[in-house]
């Protein structure tokens, strides 16, 4: 089934905000397909066709899906810089990016709506929509994904703490050795998941290796580092996480 | 007021011994036009610049710092526009030594063909902020109003005698008392910081200087004070805003 990529009018981009807030505490809310057709709503980008809705678990599928409709329409980097175009893209998708709380059954909004609309010209914010966010760190890694799984390997429907410190600061978003040291410490490759206990500011936790990494971006040029040059300038505290025993790191801890 | 010591020894790089100009024909490149002879750098470092900005992170390698003046072209074919984007520029030792910066300069904001090279205290951008109607945020270049996306009459409100008068004056306060705050003189300190710049503001409405080292005292508070009145009366904020209000 081809449905053809849209991006929202002013009107729509009202609309979806007001679905937004009604979400958020009613369970009944959703999206018509309907009106994210209607050309009050949302108008037509020529030429441009999606193939298939989007599919998969993670992050890194999202950004490829997005990857995919861009290199397709000629234009990447007018729709890249296009906040309706990027708000039209989660509206359609919505439920595949947003998750349902259990007890509630109302979708789990919050009170941030530069999940869903993206706020590109703010570098504080702009990480944190659901489809430009990934895709942005997609395209910076594009030629070592596999070192980027720190921050593209998570569930799409999920932005975690980790996320958060990595992305927010562009040097560090963009820096393959700062990537390559998080997905190092804290992805499991077993589990294709972001191991257990990485959040918080305790010993080797995501927080304080932001802190050090900042520290570090002080005395030291992160860009002429590779990856396994920092990770080895660390201190001690984050061999907890080097290792692929969080489960046995975190029972010692605790001790 | 927080204090920051710069203990790594690097230099900070000041804005007026780089010349950095976006030229905006397709690709993209820049003009550079550098002169580090003041900083004394090893002959062999290596001098990096670095637009950032939109989520990307483009690292051109100038080569070596040689006599301190550098002038080139380069293009930036990974990028389409420069909105947004800044630089940073950076000098580090020659391989093998570890790549410990020697000197750095971030943040700053390119000049564009046929631009002259003046620069705004205050950036301005429409974002979603919910009912707010407008707030300051600090990023690294300098503090910007953030002004609400659905607001009707949209930037343009900003020149309206309502805003000149009731926000206008609030914005240069939050920042008078954010520039005496942060501080942000680093030792070896970049003049052109825009803390710097806000309070080299603020001494010219004040019509005095203000000491910016040391706690915020009642001494500053006054000095700020004095900064946003002598700011209203240049405006003619009140009288403005009662002129506005009869009309309606």
């Amino acid at each position: 089934m081809t449905e053809v990529v849209r991006r929202f009018t002013s009107a729509g981009i009202a609309r979806f905000r007001q679905f937004l807030e009604k979400a958020r505490t009613d369970p009944g809310a959703a999206i018509a397909q309907a009106w994210l057709h209607d050309k009050a709503n949302a108008e037509a980008i020529p030429g441009l066709v999606l193939f298939s809705p989007i599919s998969g678990t993670r992050r890194l599928d999202a950004a490829k899906f997005v990857d995919d409709v861009l290199s397709r329409s000629g234009v990447r980097a007018s729709l890249e810089t296009d906040c309706e175009f990027w708000a039209w893209l989660v509206a359609a998708n919505f439920d595949h990016l947003c998750p349902k709380d259990v007890k509630t059954l109302c979708y789990r909004v919050g009170t941030d709506c530069s999940y869903w609309i993206p706020e590109l010209k703010n570098y504080r914010r702009r990480h944190r929509h659901r489809l430009s966010g990934p895709y942005f760190a997609y395209r910076a890694h594009l030629d070592d994904l596999p070192s980027a799984m720190g921050v593209l390997g998570t569930r799409m429907n999920e932005y975690n703490d980790l996320n958060e410190r990595v992305l927010s600061t562009e040097e560090f978003q963009t820096s393959r050795a700062i990537n390559y040291v998080v997905t190092t410490l804290y992805y499991s490759k077993q589990s294709n998941a972001i191991k257990r206990g990485v959040s918080g500011t305790g010993e080797g936790c995501s927080r304080r290796l932001i802190d050090v990494l900042a520290q570090f971006a002080l005395t030291y040029d992160l860009g002429a580092l590779t990856g396994p040059q920092l990770l080895a300038m660390l201190p001690v505290e984050f061999d907890w996480f080097r290792l692929e025993r969080e489960v046995v790191c975190r029972q010692t801890r605790k001790r | 007021m927080i204090r920051r010591i710069n203990h790594t020894a690097r230099k900070r790089i000041e804005r007026k011994s780089l010349g950095i100009q976006v030229l905006r024909v397709m690709p993209l490149s820049v003009s550079i036009s550098f002169d580090l002879t003041e900083y004394r750098f090893p002959r062999d470092a290596v001098v990096i610049i670095e637009a950032y900005g939109q989520s990307r992170n483009v690292r051109v390698t100038l080569g070596a710092v040689g006599d301190g003046l550098i002038t080139l072209s380069t293009d930036l074919p990974q990028l389409s526009n420069t909105d947004g984007f800044h630089f940073r520029v950076k000098v580090i030792p020659a391989p093998p030594s570890e790549p410990r910066l020697l000197g750095l300069a971030e943040g700053i904001a390119p000049y564009t063909d046929g631009e002259a090279p003046a620069r705004s205290l205050l950036a301005v951008r429409v974002v979603e902020l919910g009912e707010v109607v407008w707030r300051v945020i600090y990023e690294r270049p300098g503090p910007v109003l953030e002004v609400n996306r659905s607001l009707i009459a949209g930037t343009a409100y900003l020149r309206q005698a309502h805003f000149v008068a009731l926000a206008q004056i609030e914005v240069l306060r939050q920042i008078l008392f954010e520039a005496l705050w942060r501080g942000g003189e680093e030792e070896g300190a970049d003049s052109e910081s825009w803390q710097t710049r806000w309070i080299r503001l603020g001494e010219r409405l004040a019509g005095r200087p203000c000491d910016s080292d040391g706690d915020i005292t009642d001494e500053h508070r006054d000095w700020i004070r004095d900064a946003c009145e002598a700011f209203a009366q240049q405006r003619g904020a009140l009288t403005a805003l009662n002129l506005a209000e009869t009309e309606s």
